[in-house]
């Protein structure tokens, strides 16, 4: 391997970018996420970023059930990161749908448009459950660096 | 205040006010006032005859009556049946005005000429009911998807989800004369809240005119609440916000307990306003921060979502979780208050009081707040009115109205009334609604206060049974954003007939894509975050210009639009 790919992987697991895209949940999750980035919980101190734009970020965090109208929009999202890509959801509904199962216009979690490395679940996931499976994810991220 | 008690004592049980509409509608109607009926107090149910309901609010319009709290489209078999809520201030009474719809043409005729704010409710029930307005000037879908196919209609009872095919449909080409230009804004947000698009039409740097597309957050609620019982409701209701849920649960259990003639127990009904004023403070000291975030000022974003963390622990040590509380139920609440409960809240609202009171020094002379928002978004009384404008938006234009002081139904409203003041500011504008949230945190303080002092004892619960008897009811309530309507009718099983959910955000629409016009592109981020928008904002903004022969387009993400609106200003010598 590399000086070059070292130094990137390295900075990857230390610096993860990561955005944010609700696919038609309550909020909940968001404000957590949110949370999750302000004084109190402060995930910037593993170097984590919240990025505006797909084509910056290693790591979706992608919350609520996946409408149809945003079905194809995500998948556009996902397609416009960067490989090697991440994808962690939080709350629930985006793992399975929950409470809105059944519901004409849910097409079920995120894992039925793209592939998913990380659940979260809760309703929503407290803050420090977030923080968990971030960590988790940067484990995970940096087992892949050296297999 | 001293208006709210004489209409108290000059009610009393006889229904003198609600008698008085019933009175007023036949005089005008006669023959065509079918049915009129009075379930309880602040309440009017009357059904008109087919064509008749324009005499009828036309009668209340000119009587003076300004607020259409929502419309609701009911399937009842073998017709459709269109419910419009209207909100008489003067009498505090909300008047239900029913008009039946023929199924083999559906087609009833407009009142956007009347309450030009019911626009976007007569849009809805076009798409999920395919009720036809003839009439209304811009009947153009609103809340379903845009592969959706034009001739099924979701709400109908004899639709199914099987029945669903794919169209490929696009929205239509917005005309736009030269030099115009198309900001497409949406559907995804790099920081907060739901997917929504937006087109702008844009001249230069000012807006000439705004197009939503919301239909990114439709999930379908309002046919699954058809398929579950109504304790599962209450679940799913908690869901359709994750902000202002409590408020959600709270129409919607008081509108069945209304069905079920059961009330709650009194310290029921005080912890479930409890829970609400504590939801109150959570959501405004949010929504503060994110606004601040939108101005660039980042400062204020880090430091109210700091002191935000005191009150969720408060809700979390009363309800055991930090969002969706899942306090009520029907017939009451689930968890009790402790004394050693209430000593940790009181310390709690010591520290929120003193914070909040900063901040509202804070804003007030500010100078990066007071350059960027006195004057910006401004949004007239008239046009409040006009559109039916709820919650911190109308009251930030010199309006007086508030549920919680108009129709103190919900909750433990009637014994705090006097206790508390509403709060409202004539400024108009961004500031305006900086104020009016601020100053309602210490309210909330304050009523929170009272109700710890005065919290009755005895059971937090009534038995309600599993069935519910045929009827309907509406139950109002002042969510964080503003008011939240739900419809219920019931046909005597478990499962509720039809629920119709207006959610605040929903009502502000209309007033505040009005108020875009005329405003800097640097300006839209904060003056569509002045609404709290419940299901919001925008990133990938794209912008075509049209003027060439060959259309230009580039794309911005949100991120970059509130960098361009905090350089732009910069470059106008506003500093920060």
């Amino acid at each position: 391997m590399g000086i070059i790919s070292r130094l990137v992987k390295w900075s990857r697991v230390k610096s993860p970018w990561i955005l944010h895209f609700n696919s038609g949940g309550c909020n909940g999750c968001d404000i957590e996420i949110i949370a999750a980035l302000t004084p109190r919980f402060d995930v910037e101190r593993f170097g984590i970023l919240l990025k505006g734009t797909p084509r910056h970020a290693d790591v979706i965090i992608a919350s609520g059930p996946v409408t149809r109208q945003t079905q194809a929009r995500l998948r556009r999202i996902y397609d416009q990161v960067p490989e090697p890509k991440f994808v962690m959801v939080v709350g629930s509904c985006g793992a399975s749908g929950e409470v809105f199962k059944g519901c004409y216009n849910c097409l079920g979690g995120i894992d039925s448009t793209i592939p998913v490395d990380m659940y979260v679940p809760g309703c929503p996931p407290p803050p420090e459950a977030i923080i968990d499976g971030v960590v988790k994810l940067l484990a995970k991220v940096g087992g892949e660096e050296s297999g | 205040m001293d208006n709210q008690m004489e209409r108290e004592t000059e009610v009393g049980e006889t229904w003198a006010r609600e008698e008085e509409i019933v009175r007023d509608l036949r005089s005008v109607l006669g023959e065509k006032l079918l049915e009129a009926e009075i379930p309880t107090k602040r309440r009017v149910f009357v059904k008109v005859a087919e064509g008749a309901h324009r005499e009828a609010i036309s009668m209340l319009v000119d009587s003076g009556v300004w607020h259409l709290s929502t419309i609701s489209g009911v399937d009842t078999g073998d017709g459709f049946e269109v419910v419009y809520h209207i909100f008489d201030h003067n009498r505090g009474v909300e008047v239900n005005i029913k008009s039946p719809v023929p199924r083999d043409n559906p087609e009833i005729q407009t009142i956007t000429d009347l309450i030009p704010g019911s626009s976007i409710y007569e849009r809805e029930i076009m798409d999920l009911l395919g009720i036809r307005f003839p009439g209304h000037p811009n009947p153009r879908r609103v809340i379903l998807p845009e592969d959706w196919p034009p001739d099924q209609y979701p709400l109908r009872k004899d639709w199914k989800p099987e029945q669903l095919t794919k169209a490929s449909r696009r929205y239509a080409e917005i005309p736009t004369k030269p030099g115009q230009v198309i900001l497409q804004v949406g559907p995804q947000h790099p920081a907060l809240k739901e997917p929504i698009n937006f087109e702008v039409v844009v001249e230069g740097e000012v807006v000439v005119d705004f197009i939503p597309h919301i239909e990114y957050n439709h999930r379908g609620v309002e046919k699954a609440f058809e398929e579950r019982t109504y304790l599962q409701g209450i679940y799913l209701a908690e869901r359709i916000c994750g902000i202002c849920g409590h408020s959600h649960t709270t129409v919607f259990v008081e509108a069945v307990e209304q069905l079920a003639d059961v009330r709650a127990p009194p310290r029921g009904r005080f912890i479930r306003t409890i829970v609400a004023e504590m939801e109150r403070i959570h959501s405004h000291i949010l929504w503060l921060g994110v606004a601040m975030h939108l101005i660039g000022w980042d400062t204020m974003l880090m430091y109210s979502w700091r002191d935000r963390e005191v009150i969720m622990d408060l809700l979390e040590l009363v309800s055991g979780n930090r969002v969706n509380y899942a306090m009520n139920t029907l017939g009451g609440v689930r968890r009790d208050i402790r004394n050693d409960q209430i000593h940790k809240i009181r310390k709690g609202l010591d520290i929120l009081e003193k914070r909040t009171l900063e901040y509202r020094d804070i804003c007030l002379k500010e100078d990066t707040l007071m350059k960027r928002a006195l004057g910006v978004g401004i949004v007239k009384p008239e046009l409040a009115k006009k559109m039916c404008a709820v919650g911190p938006l109308i009251r930030s234009s010199g309006v007086k109205t508030d549920v919680r002081y108009d129709d103190p139904s919900v909750g433990c409203y009637e014994e705090l009334s006097g206790h508390w003041s509403v709060v409202t500011s004539d400024l108009c504008d961004i500031v305006g609604r900086v104020l009016v949230r601020v100053d309602e945190v210490l309210e909330s303080i304050k009523m929170l206060r009272w109700m710890l002092d005065n919290l009755p004892n005895g059971p937090i619960r009534e038995k309600v049974p599993k069935k519910i008897p045929e009827g309907e009811a509406v139950a109002r309530y002042e969510a964080p954003r503003g008011e939240v309507i739900h419809y219920i009718r019931s046909n005597g099983t478990d499962k509720p007939d039809r629920v119709k959910v207006r959610a605040p955000t929903w009502g502000n629409y209309s007033a505040i894509f009005e108020s875009m016009k005329g405003l800097y592109i640097a300006d839209i981020p904060i003056n569509f975050g002045s609404i709290d928008p419940c299901m919001a904002c925008a990133s990938r903004t794209t912008f075509v210009d049209v003027s060439h022969s060959k259309p230009k387009k580039w794309t911005w993400t949100m991120e970059q639009l509130v960098e361009y609106g905090i350089r732009w200003y910069e470059n106008r010598g506003y500093k920060r």
